[in-house]
């Protein structure tokens, strides 16, 4: 993927505040947990003595200072650190496991972005089908769903605005990135698109 | 194409004052060429009415004239083109197309003009062309088929011409989510959707007209003492202070689908001549409603007698919408009316009053409330009771004969006004499967069982009066929210007056004379109806299928039922017996853009990209298509004059000196726990449980019906810690396969798998120099000597001063080869830094053909080899089929017809005469046996150029395979018209030993 594509800012409708923003999240590690065979309850024990938090048997995502556990599937979970490098969180994970758990660093292999913006849930109906109403989809709700064809795993986060207000972040595969920020850039065009640059990743 | 006809327009038939229309704002548009105008509120119908242009087109198969029947998305008749060029639309009905600045539209099926159309002689021809026509007169003799029948047939029926180009707009699709979706916004709709919106609940009101409000814009009505139009105002206004409410104008809900999804179809920028930026022409909703009330009103039925299709008759229910919402009186000197029921006394009424002539009303029935008579007689309309319209005359309508007190009498009136009643709009309940069921009292069908989650309300429901409507709709409405568990507030009625609907059936006017249209669209007659009673076809499909009535575009919305009716008298069965035909989506046509929606040309579906794309780009590559991934095809260079070139360029690199290429696109699958050796013996036919840590080994997997699926190599990094690697086209498929085997076959087994494909980058080095140059890219101590990182082996390690890796020694090219892995973001700072390492060396990048030419001079099986059909033995892999242990495939790879040996198995093929060119799929005949399928003993599957040998090479899944090495065979190519003889070898062309590799 082209990083001149990450820097650009305002895409779409250029009058006006932006209806969708997003921001790629380049520092964060993230791996793949997936429990041993009967071994969940064990290890969300440790998971839960070592990182402080109840490890999520939903999709959900369930945080504790910089580590966050998303629920994607039974037994399986992304984790992410937002301080940590890949490697050493994968290493921080098996240790915690302690052989009840495989941790698997897919740093590289997803990329992160957070969207927000008062027309994002308008912009996400045109690739998304499941409900993102904030009645329905809540605080730490997760989801697998595909948008606009290309998977994704999304997680509602507390945007720091109203209560209303729809604030996610989405990880999609590294190959497939440029192609969805294609169509979510045209999703959000008419609502005036910023896509915010950061720091490189 | 177009010539301008002087008669078909008059003096502005628009009303001095009312509608719902602004006229300060002028449109301009034109219509076969001639500039007329229109105002904001017109469709484009009322703006040619208003503009005395009452004929708008041909018909389909007979070319006879016709003008505007309905003012809804019911319109059988005044099909137009829209638009020019690249955005030429056809069959858009003029009744739905909402009137914009320098609109253009143009009359179809006419030739040369619409007002001299010369296969109008099919009138003529008639009753030739009758109910059954085709079946029977183009049946002999048969070749005349595609050389004759057809292209007149197609030149002559028809409607319009789709556009010559590419559409230039973007469509979406979106999905949408509600508690409760209200299909129609008219008095039943608005009131439902304002109760909804009140109890807090998600609700979403879609309409397909641009302005909301239904029968209350066309019929004038007052609402709680004031104009309806008023009320709807402060509804939509009232709605509108709702965030969880939603407002739909110009959206048909077309189609009802299981779990409460409801497709829709939002005509976004179809009232601009070209959409906004950054908005599209259409857009595709999906709608998943906890509940939906269909609210979508009723369609007015016609009256079948002689000449009901002339220019100038229409529906009663549309004159009044013209004169009322549109301020266009639908005629210039007179109009009678003819009818079976009050409605169209009230439409008379409204008439008359805004100022149009009533010449008469008539009515099949002897009597009449006399509230509905009284103000037409004090107007001066005649009464015509118990009477009826036999036939009409004039190119535009002039003249109509009347049969009343037994004798004919004839009005000059230039406009008619039809009603038989009205007909609920049940269309969207029978989506999933369920009829409509008839009501005697009403004359009518009404919804049978519905969908799961859908009530009905107002006249869709058969309660045509406006009060009733009101009070259904609220009424729906609570009881479905109530249902949802939401406390609806109760909230007093709007006042409002129920219309008098008081109706005798009367469908067909048996004195007729000529034609007397049932289907305007489809120009099915009365007289077809018969035809097909006296020849057998009475059951409702075989009418439907046999003068292909309620079969056009508008699915017969004003036809089905009169048709229906018609046989019913025919046959002396009742309604209910002779049946009715289903409604299917959509409701109304919905162009396939929309389906479509982004996912068109490049973004049909989404591609994938590798970690080096960028750098790739930068080379020059010529990128192609595999699977969903773009891949650097060939690497051209400057004075190159073909690809060939390049590609043994590309090829002769790697076998003398150094090449690279990305192959992060194969499948990697991260397989780890206890039981992870278990899990790969067995999806794998050979053994696993003796590779050491360190190594890597490659591995076939087979189906459950033993033929092979994938191959690939999986190295094992630690004891439980494996790394598979799939082929690119099925490393989702062995994914699923595995998951499959976890989840479903053994779940005993504690293996746990992760995809990493995204994860690494992956790149080969391959040929001679492999070595040397990654020397200079490992970090000290890593040893790559031949005795410490030996053939198959694999490592973990840091290169480039500290970055993670993973290296293996494999080879797919035959040479001394490497795959290099590290995390994707390094990629491209890897590809760099072997580049500049491989200098020396003159490293060359190359792409997926070089690759596969390397890989048929190693005779290695790939997709066109591993192609569902064939076994590990057809592919010379059978010896590494273990037989200490069990694993997916292996009892079915053992029917006899698997082990039969005369099974076409892989070979080498190389061309005898020298400098001779193969072709894949050739297929390979004994010489001196004729070409045919009895000799046909094989195929070649895979061919190159081979730059090392410098001839032409093939692979081969020949009958008898190895074993036939030496032989000569013919390789013919029926398609190109080629032959050309070959020697059967062995499918390894280079190195058969094998010695480079292990160097």
């Amino acid at each position: 993927m082209s990083d001149s594509r990450l820097n650009s800012v305002r895409h779409g409708r250029a009058d006006g505040a932006a209806g969708v923003r997003a921001t790629p999240l380049h520092h964060r590690a993230l791996a793949t947990l997936v429990a041993g065979r009967g071994q969940t309850a064990a290890l969300a024990e440790r998971i839960g003595t070592r990182f402080g938090l109840c490890l999520p048997t939903t999709p959900r995502r369930v945080s504790s200072g910089s580590v966050a556990f998303v629920g994607v599937g039974p037994g399986r979970w992304l984790a992410m650190d937002e301080t940590g490098d890949g490697l050493a969180f994968e290493t921080a994970l098996v240790e915690a496991a302690a052989g009840h758990a495989s941790a698997t660093d897919q740093s590289d292999g997803l990329v992160l972005l957070r969207l927000s913006g008062p027309d994002l849930r308008r912009a996400l109906a045109k690739g998304i089908g499941i409900d993102l109403h904030p009645a329905v989809f809540r605080l730490g709700d997760a989801a697998t769903t595909p948008f606009a064809l290309i998977g994704t795993t999304l997680w509602r986060i507390d945007g720091g605005g109203h209560a209303h207000d729809l604030t996610v972040e989405i990880a999609v595969a590294r190959s497939y990135a440029a192609d969805f920020l294609q169509a979510l850039t045209e999703a959000a065009a008419e609502f005036g698109f910023d896509l915010h640059p950061t720091a490189r990743g | 194409m177009t010539a301008p006809t002087a008669q078909n327009t008059g003096p502005s038939r628009r009303l001095a004052k009312g509608g719902l229309i602004d006229r300060s704002q002028p449109l301009e548009f034109d219509f076969d060429g001639r500039p007329l105008s229109g105002v904001a509120g017109d469709t484009l119908a009322s703006a040619l009415l208003a503009n005395g242009v009452t004929l708008v087109g041909r018909s389909f198969k007979y070319h006879r004239p016709r003008g505007i029947l309905t003012a809804g998305s019911e319109e059988p008749n005044a099909l137009v083109e829209l638009r020019s060029g690249a955005r030429r639309e056809p069959n858009t009905r003029a009744t739905m197309v909402e009137l914009y600045d320098r609109l253009s539209a143009t009359s179809q099926n006419r030739w040369p003009s619409l007002e001299h159309d010369a296969l109008s002689i099919n009138r003529l021809a008639a009753p030739l062309f009758g109910a059954g026509f085709y079946y029977k007169t183009f049946m002999w003799p048969a070749a005349l088929w595609e050389r004759l029948y057809e292209p007149l047939i197609r030149r002559a029926a028809g409607l319009g011409r789709a556009a010559d180009h590419e559409d230039p707009d973007r469509y979406e699709k979106a999905t949408a989510h509600c508690d409760l979706l209200v299909i129609g916004a008219g008095p039943a709709g608005l009131m439902a959707a304002l109760t909804a919106a009140r109890s807090g609940a998600r609700v979403i009101l879609a309409d397909e007209d641009f302005r909301l409000g239904g029968r209350l814009l066309s019929d004038a009505p007052e609402v709680d003492g004031a104009p309806a139009p008023l009320w709807v105002d402060r509804v939509l206004g009232e709605l509108a202070s709702f965030p969880d409410v939603t407002v739909m104008p110009r959206t048909t809900v077309f189609g009802v689908y299981d779990g409460g999804t409801y497709g829709a179809v939002e005509r976004v920028s179809d009232h601009r001549a070209e959409p906004l930026p950054w908005q599209p022409r259409q857009r595709l909703w999906r709608i998943v409603a906890r509940r939906s009330l269909l609210a979508a009103g009723a369609i007015e039925r016609p009256i079948v007698f002689g000449g009901n299709d002339r220019p100038g008759v229409m529906m009663a229910g549309a004159m009044r919408a013209y004169a009322n919402r549109f301020a266009v009186a639908a005629a210039r000197e007179a109009v009678a009316v003819f009818a079976n029921n009050d409605s169209a006394w009230s439409a008379a009424r409204d008439l008359s009053r805004l100022g149009v002539r009533v010449a008469a009303v008539i009515d099949v029935r002897e009597r009449v409330d006399p509230a509905l008579t009284a103000p037409l007689a004090a107007a001066g309309a005649r009464l015509m009771l118990g009477s009826r319209v036999i036939a009409t005359s004039g190119k535009r309508l002039s003249v109509v004969e009347v049969l009343t007190g037994g004798k004919r009498e004839t009005l000059k009136v230039d406009g008619l006004a039809m009603s038989g009643g009205w007909s609920p709009t049940v269309n969207l309940t029978c989506h999933l499967g369920s009829r409509p069921v008839w009501n005697d009292a009403l004359s009518a069908f009404l919804p049978g069982s519905l969908p799961p989650g859908m009530t009905v309300a107002g006249a869709a429901n058969g309660r045509f009066g406006l009060a009733a409507c009101l009070a259904d709709g609220a009424a729906s409405a609570t009881a479905a929210l109530a249902d949802l568990g939401f406390a609806v507030p109760s909230a007093a009625l709007p006042r409002a007056d129920d219309d008098p609907a008081g109706l005798i059936p009367f469908w067909h006017v048996a004195e007729s004379k000529g034609a007397a249209f049932v289907d305007h669209q489809n120009d099915v007659t009365a007289k077809d109806i018969a035809i097909a009673h006296r020849e057998g076809f009475r059951a409702v499909e075989h009418l439907k299928r046999y003068t292909t009535l309620g079969m056009a575009t508008d699915q017969g919305k004003t036809a089905n039922l009169t048709g229906l009716a018609i046989m019913s008298a025919l046959t002396g069965k009742d309604i209910p017996e002779t049946g009715t035909t289903m409604f299917r989506p959509p409701y109304s046509p919905v162009a396939i853009g929309a389906f479509g929606g982004s996912h068109r040309g490049k973004a049909f579906r989404p591609t994938r990209l590798t970690p080096t794309h960028g750098w790739a780009t930068e080379h020059g590559a010529v990128f192609v298509e595999t699977g969903p991934w773009l891949r650097a095809q060939y690497f051209p260079r400057p004075g190159e004059r073909d690809w060939l070139e390049t590609v043994n360029r590309e090829v002769t690199a790697v076998r003398t000196g150094v090449g690279l290429c990305d192959v992060s696109t194969l499948g990697k699958i991260d397989i780890q726990g206890p039981d992870a050796a278990t899990l790969l013996e067995r999806v794998y036919i050979n053994g696993w449980s003796g590779l050491e840590v360190g190594k890597a080994r490659y591995g076939v997997m087979l189906r459950e019906d033993g033929m092979v699926m994938d191959d690939g190599t999986t190295a094992r990094l630690g004891p439980t810690h494996f790394v598979m690697t799939t082929t690119t086209a099925n490393a989702v498929k062995v994914f699923q396969h595995l998951e499959h085997a976890l989840q479903v076959l053994w779940p005993e087994l504690d293996a746990r798998i992760a995809s990493v494909s995204d994860q690494w980058a992956q790149i080969a080095v391959a040929g001679p120099k492999a070595r040397e140059t990654l020397a200079r890219i490992v970090d000290a101590p890593f040893d790559l000597g031949n005795a410490a990182f030996p053939y198959m082996a694999a490592a973990e390690l840091t290169v480039l001063g500290g970055l993670r890796a993973r290296l293996f020694r494999l080879s797919f090219s035959g040479e001394l080869a490497y795959e290099i892995a590290v995390p994707a973001r390094q990629g491209d700072r890897l590809v760099r830094a072997l580049m500049d390492a491989g200098a020396p060396f003159g490293i060359t990048p190359y792409g997926t053909e070089a690759l596969g030419v390397l890989r048929i001079e190693k005779g290695h099986a790939a997709g066109n080899e591993l192609n569902g059909q064939t076994t590990a033995h057809d592919l010379g892999l059978g010896r590494m089929m273990s037989g200490k242990k069990d694993f997916i495939g292996r009892v079915m790879s053992n029917r006899p017809g698997l082990r039969d040996p005369d099974r076409p198995a892989l070979v080498g093929l190389r061309p005898l005469p020298p400098g001779a060119r193969l072709r894949a799929g050739s297929h390979l005949i004994p010489v001196g046996q004729p070409t045919d399928a009895a000799n046909d003993q094989g195929y070649l599957t895979s061919v190159a150029h081979s730059p090392t040998l410098g001839h032409a090479i093939g692979l081969a899944l020949l009958a008898g395979g190895p074993r036939r090495i030496g032989e000569r065979l013919r390789a013919v190519d029926p398609l190109r018209n080629e032959e050309v003889e070959v020697e059967v070898c062995n499918p390894v062309f280079v190195d058969p030993q094998g010695e480079k590799l292990r160097v």
